[in-house]
């Protein structure tokens, strides 16, 4: 970890090929293509150049490249389905509670936090009835249509202050005609239904056979439980019916018998010849016929609900996402087949080639595609293993190539070690074994666990002790470690440049203040400063930018002062104040390009500092906030168990190690070829 | 050259000045609480933070007061004013801790102010009673919904802590009769409210003179309007005792009787001073700077100081006290023997019998207690100054730079003073010097290897330019030069230690020595520490390693082309002899002004590894200090590293115009 220090350089054959190359210089030409030439002619720095590219690609890229949501789906989804009408029904109910307890007395701050909360209910349940609505097919949308119209209607009543009981009680109306009607459209919700009525209907039971027993008290008790019977009964017909709704028509009949048994026995609790025993016996055989039914395949079990069309990775991605995949398709472009095309344009032109699509990607996107909550991750899992498991389940899941998100805690995989290591070592396959089998099934041998890996259960570069996939945390981490570089080293950059040019151009007491300034910042170990720096300010890979970006400039600084006092004693600086340009005109058109050459080398350098500086601070703990993915804080992870999970250890270091390397090798070749008097 | 150093030196202190303020800017500037932060770490398992207790500490801290400029200074009367405004906060701590500050800590000193604020009090407090009366018989009396829900309202903003709460059970809203009544059941709890700032301040103004020391005799219970009369009354009457001459003569009385012991003895001076209270506090200060070094003046200021200030701790001063000391000591020794019976006499059992007795030990006790009170005192009075005296105006000026946290910082900065560790409750300089040794041990070693391997690799780098010697050895520290040292760290410790090394099991991976070192002999404790120091002295070696090869490789390239080395070949002289004679002495001159440089970047790396290996080093302190949060040894940290870092371009510049005969003298 060297962040202070400028540049080590390598030495390349081609020094004297350099020095003729300077000697012949053709006066048409400027200076920055003679040293792209001569940067080409290093194959060490245009290696290095081709991995930071590959690496930008990846990184631009990861959301499609590692996800834990499909890239494409076509399936029935009732597992996803039922979370969301669940989530549903839990939000419309906490918005009703916080809305009526928003019409009492109440502090400020209470008030000010319910008011936060029912915000986020408003704004959240439209978006769960839309991902509802899109997993129905036409006939049923039609009918849904209206309801969440209704639902939303009122929604936007019910959040008014204060709020009238009776919006209220519409809404919570409304929130049950979607229930009724919708609440039962797979089957694991139909049992769900069918099997809530039937406890409280034991319980009544139960209620009503001490009442009897218990004489002129217990008549009162029984007074009140008859109402409650009725309820408890059209409550278990409801539930019966949805879920019959599921069997095939020669399976309906017992369970229907079974039902009016009971249903009868629950109705005629007020007659004088009712038997408790009777009636406990007519609700265990609905149970059981219930359980029967529900367990034996039920072949429309999923086709209540149609099949669907998803792209969920590509569904929530977000604008930035998408602008930087654009720029990086553009760049690929301007490299590869439209290359002579792109270089035909002036540099304005190039800069629209290569920004402009990102741009208009990212607005369209944004307008375009609302942004959404996805379903947890381990949804898309589940259904993808339930497709895999049944013969007879129609439907296609396509995972990214690492089918694993940044954060899929995986609790089963949990410090699983490379694929690889699984397969070919003995003791790393008894835990594959252990791993793979699935609850209530005899023990695997270790040939069977490996037959059995699949793609959705190997991972690649292991897990890590809370069972998140380290390549795709690796894949993902990318993003923040190379724009920390980049980010960090445009602040300073800017910083330094300008900073530099003032000292330099205006000198006199400006340059001593500014210097004075610029000693006592490089006096603070930069290190020190950061961490302390980052120990005050809340964890955050922007603040860890803008922390590197406002303590490392002093370089820039010093390189930009020192080439600004020499450029300005030159004949041409003179000649531009004799022309009468302004100060701004000449530092920034005339001197600033010429004082640019050790600035870019700088900054490749500084590039690889700031990637190590971010790693180390990652690694301590004190860089992006934990769950969030950058090379350092997956290194961070292994700290302490460093032999239990080598791989945890060993894969990041690598990347970060690669990294910094291409950077050095490429600030190497700019200093060789812009300054060929510096090659040794 | 000395006109050169002189303007270093100088130009050193300004850098001094930068130094200070941007440390000072990077702990304040930050967004988050210090003081709040503080407040969690010590109070772990207290239950919740209070704000009162964060803002306390703020004021310990001077986080209460301006950063760098402080346009009005506060006074003995905007501190009394301050502190009346906080008697009717909101919550009952900010209350009660606000009365405490009027009794105990102002005291007398605020009773013009108080006598001065209480009629107007008590026509404000008789207008409020008024107008909460009539609200309430609206509310009694609301004819419609309309109304009555106005009332409610109006009472709920005037009252907010009295709003009734209700739990919102099976979803329904109270009634509006169920809250009106709720109002009217706390009717006398309103009216308290109401009438609540004037009443404080009579509360205060009965504990700051109470009857015994010549104050009204006032009811508890009477009105307000009486009680504000006989006040107004006995400060006409009594309001001379509390000039400056009076409290003088009292002040010089107590001064005047000679012998400490007689304090707890009720002597008339005594009581003379307890009835001038706080006031007597300026004119005590003075005795006390004016006092000589021990003399019994002295010691008599100081008790005089904590008598009326009670702060702003206590001195033993009666013998009844002394008893307390002696059996707090003595609770303390049962407790130890009761746990460990079995072990050799306890500290205090061991010093009482080399003293001879209990007495001389308790004396001697006290006097050490007393052997820094002026430098207490001082810390004490420097804020508290503001309660008892009014400033003229040239002070005023001064108190404006002084009185902020830039102001307090600076004091501390140049005293080198970084306070006490939060988590450890020591003074943090005690813990820098605890983990100093280890950090030095590591970096003087690692720096004597990188110069020990990077000179003569740089030198037959460059001897042997373009070789395939010089290639894979240039590669090689370009390699060394790119590996995170973090990861090379773990990767070590992944390779060579622990039962499960990956290679061979060869060092221990923690810690700086074995625990059980000091069993070992001499000669077995060195081997030790060198087993525990060799993965830690490759990581922080090879990186700058690399580096400093690189600069003599280029460094000596650069002096071989020159033109005298070629006439030093010319003449005949053997190649060894040109290289190492003629090229080295001038090509090492950069390296060795490297050196002061690579200090404060090893500083930096030692707290990713002493961290990685455990090592209770300078860096490692750093580490956990920031995981805790904690301040005093993170700024101490900075700062320390801001001085070795200047200290360092310091020496280089130095160096570099001592080895180095053409620099020129700016």
């Amino acid at each position: 970890m060297d962040p202070m220090h400028s540049q080590p350089d390598i030495t390349t054959a081609n020094a004297a090929q350099a020095s003729a190359d300077v000697a012949t210089l053709d006066p048409g030409q400027d200076s920055w293509s003679v040293a792209w030439r001569q940067l080409r002619r290093n194959r060490l720095a245009i290696a290095g150049l081709v991995l930071i590219f590959v690496f930008f690609g990846v990184a631009s890229f990861a959301p499609l490249l590692a996800s834990g949501r499909p890239l494409f789906l076509r399936a029935h989804v009732p597992n996803i389905y039922e979370t969301d009408l669940a989530a549903f029904l839990d939000w419309d109910a906490r918005l009703r509670d916080t809305s009526l307890a928003l019409g009492t007395e109440l502090s400020p701050e209470q008030r000010e936090r319910l008011l936060e909360r029912r915000a986020l209910y408003v704004g959240g349940i439209p978006e769960i009835l839309d991902r509802l609505g899109g997993a129905l097919d036409a006939t049923q949308r039609a009918a849904f249509e209206p309801l969440r119209q209704g639902y939303v209607e009122r929604l936007a009543a019910a959040s008014r202050d204060p709020v009238a009981p009776a919006d209220l009680e519409a809404l919570g109306a409304a929130a049950a005609r979607i229930d009724a009607d919708f609440g039962a459209l797979t089957l694991g919700a139909a049992y769900k239904r069918a099997g809530v009525p039937l406890l409280a209907a034991w319980d009544w039971v139960e209620g009503v056979a001490d009442a009897r027993g218990a004489g002129d008290e217990g008549r009162a008790a029984l007074e009140r439980l008859a109402v409650r019977g009725e309820e408890t009964a059209r409550a278990v017909e409801d539930g019966v019916a949805a879920l019959l709704a599921f069997l095939p028509p020669e399976g309906r009949a017992a369970p229907s018998e079974a039902a009016a048994r009971a249903l009868a026995a629950l109705r005629t609790a007020a007659e004088p010849g009712w038997e408790p025993a009777a009636a406990r016996a007519a609700i265990g055989d609905l149970e059981a016929a219930l359980d029967e039914a529900a367990t034996t395949r039920v072949p429309e079990a999923l086709q209540r609900l149609p099949q669907v069309t998803l792209w969920p990775a590509f569904r929530y991605l977000n604008p930035a996402e998408v602008g930087f995949m654009a720029l990086f398709v553009a760049c690929l472009a301007a490299l590869g087949p439209l290359r002579g095309a792109f270089l035909a344009l002036s540099g304005r032109g190039r800069a629209v080639a290569l920004l402009g699509p990102a741009l208009v990607g990212a607005l369209a996107w944004g307008q375009l595609v609302p942004a959404g909550h996805p379903p947890a991750d381990a949804l898309y899992k589940e259904l993808a293993r339930g497709l895999a498991q049944d013969p007879d389940a129609q439907g296609t899941v396509v995972f990214p190539l690492v089918p694993f998100g940044e954060n899929e805690n995986i609790y089963a995989d949990r410090t699983t070690p490379p694929a690889l290591w699984e397969l070919v070592s003995e003791r790393a396959g008894e835990g594959l074994a252990r791993r793979l089998r699935e609850p209530g099934e005899a023990a695997l041998t270790v040939d069977e666990a490996r037959e059995r890996l699949g793609r959705l259960r190997a991972h690649l570069l292991g897990t890590d002790e809370n069972g998140r996939d380290v390549l795709a945390r690796l894949i993902i981490g990318a993003r923040v470690s190379l724009s920390v570089g980049f980010v960090a080293v445009s602040i300073y950059l800017a910083i330094g440049i300008v900073l530099g040019a003032v000292a330099g151009y205006f000198g006199g007491w400006v340059d001593v203040l500014l210097s004075r300034f610029n000693e006592v910042v490089t006096c603070f170990p930069s290190f020190f400063l950061i961490i302390t720096v980052m120990a005050i300010l809340p964890p955050s890979i922007w603040n860890v930018m803008i922390v590197i970006g406002i303590t490392r400039w002093t370089e820039v600084f010093r390189l930009v002062r020192a080439e600004f006092l020499r450029l300005t004693a030159l004949d041409f600086v003179t000649a531009g104040r004799a022309l009468g340009l302004s100060s701004a005109r000449i530092v920034f058109r005339h001197v600033l390009p010429n004082a640019l050459g050790p600035v870019f080398v700088a900054a490749a350098f500084g590039v690889a500092g700031a990637i190590l500086i971010e790693s180390a601070l990652s690694f301590l703990g004190f860089g992006v906030p934990p769950p969030q993915a950058s090379w350092g804080s997956v290194l961070h992870d292994a700290r302490g168990h460093e032999q239990q999970m080598w791989w945890v250890t060993i894969f990041p270091g690598l990347l970060i190690f690669l990294t910094v390397t291409a950077y050095n090798l490429v600030g190497e070749g700019l200093r060789d070829a812009l300054d060929p008097r510096l090659r040794r | 050259m000395w006109q050169y150093l002189v303007k270093r030196l100088l130009l050193m202190l300004v850098t001094l000045f930068g130094i200070a303020l941007i440390s000072f800017l990077v702990i304040t500037l930050a967004p988050g609480d210090p003081a709040a932060l503080k407040v969690a770490m010590s109070g772990r398992g207290q239950g919740a933070i209070s704000d009162l207790t964060i803002r306390k500490n703020r004021e310990l801290y001077y986080l209460d007061r301006p950063r760098l400029l402080d346009t009005s200074p506060p006074t003995r009367r905007t501190s009394v004013e301050g502190a009346l405004k906080d008697l009717d906060a909101r919550t009952a701590l900010e209350r009660e801790d606000a009365k405490l500050t009027l009794e105990s800590a102002i005291g007398t000193a605020g009773l013009d102010v108080l006598l001065e604020v209480l009629p107007r009090r008590a026509e404000e407090a008789a207008a409020a009673r008024a107008e909460l009366e009539q609200r309430l018989t609206a509310l009694k009396d609301a004819g419609s919904e309309a109304a009555r829900s106005a009332a409610l309202t109006a009472l709920a903003e005037r009252y907010p802590p009295f709003a009734p709460r209700f739990a919102l059970d099976g979803g329904r809203v109270p009634s509006a009769e169920e809250r009106a009544a709720a109002w009217l059941r706390q009717r006398d709890a309103l009216v308290t409210e109401a009438e609540g700032p004037a009443r404080r301040v009579l509360g205060v103004l009965a504990a700051v003179v109470p009857p015994a020391a010549g104050g009204p005799e006032v009811a508890a219970g009477a009105p307000v309007a009486d009680a504000v009369t006989a006040w107004q009354a006995w400060w006409a009457a009594r309001a001379q005792d509390y000039e400056p001459a009076p409290v003088q003569a009292a002040v010089d009385a107590w001064l005047a009787e000679g012998d400490v012991a007689v304090v707890g003895s009720g002597s008339p001076q005594l009581e003379a001073l307890k009835r001038v209270g706080q006031l007597a506090a300026p004119a005590l200060m003075q005795a006390l700077e004016d006092a000589d070094e021990g003399s019994p003046a002295e010691r008599r200021a100081a008790f005089g100081l904590s008598i009326v200030c009670k702060k702003p701790w206590d001195l033993t001063t009666s013998p009844e006290e002394r008893q307390t000391l002696a059996s707090r000591w003595k609770e303390r020794r049962e407790a130890l023997e009761g746990s460990k019976a079995d072990m050799a006499p306890s500290a205090y059992e061991r010093e009482v019998a080399a003293l001879g007795s209990e007495e001389e030990f308790l004396a001697r006790e006290e006097a050490r207690e007393f052997d820094d009170h002026r430098a207490r005192w001082a810390d004490w009075w420097f804020r508290a100054e503001e309660y008892y005296v009014d400033f003229p105006a040239h002070r005023q000026v001064v108190r404006a730079f002084t009185q902020t946290q830039f102001g307090r910082w600076m004091s501390r900065f140049v005293r080198l003073d970084f306070g006490e560790s939060y988590d450890q409750k020591r003074p943090v300089i005690d813990i820098i010097f605890e983990r100093l040794p280890k950090t030095l041990t590591l970096n003087a070693i690692s720096l004597s290897l990188i110069y020990l391997v990077a000179v003569p690799l740089g030198i037959f780098s460059a001897v042997r330019k373009d070789t395939t010697v010089d290639r894979a050895s240039t590669l090689l520290l370009f390699v060394l030069y790119s590996l995170p040292s973090f990861w090379v760290g773990s990767m070590l410790i992944l390779a060579f230690t622990g039962q499960d090394a990956f290679l061979w099991d060869l060092f221990p991976s923690h810690h700086f020595s074995s625990l059980d070192a000091d069993k070992l002999t001499r000669w077995g404790q060195v081997k030790d520490v060198a087993a525990h120091i060799v993965l830690p002295v490759i990581c922080l070696t090879y990186v700058e390693l690399a580096y400093v090869s690189r600069q003599m490789r280029t460094g000596l390239l650069d002096v071989i082309r020159q033109d005298y080395v070629r006439t030093a070949r010319a003449k005949g002289l053997p190649e060894q002899r040109v290289i190492l004679k003629h090229a080295l002495r001038n090509g090492l001159i950069p390296i060795v002004t490297l050196a002061a440089a690579l200090l404060p970047v090893m500083f930096g790396g030692s707290v990713i590894i002493e961290s990685i290996f455990t090592i209770d080093g300078l860096g490692k302190m750093a580490f956990d200090a920031i995981n805790k949060r904690d301040y005093p040894i993170i700024m101490a940290n900075l700062v320390i590293g801001a001085f070795l870092t200047l200290l360092g371009i310091l020496i280089a510049d130095i160096a570099y115009a001592v080895v180095d005969p053409r620099i020129e003298f700016r």
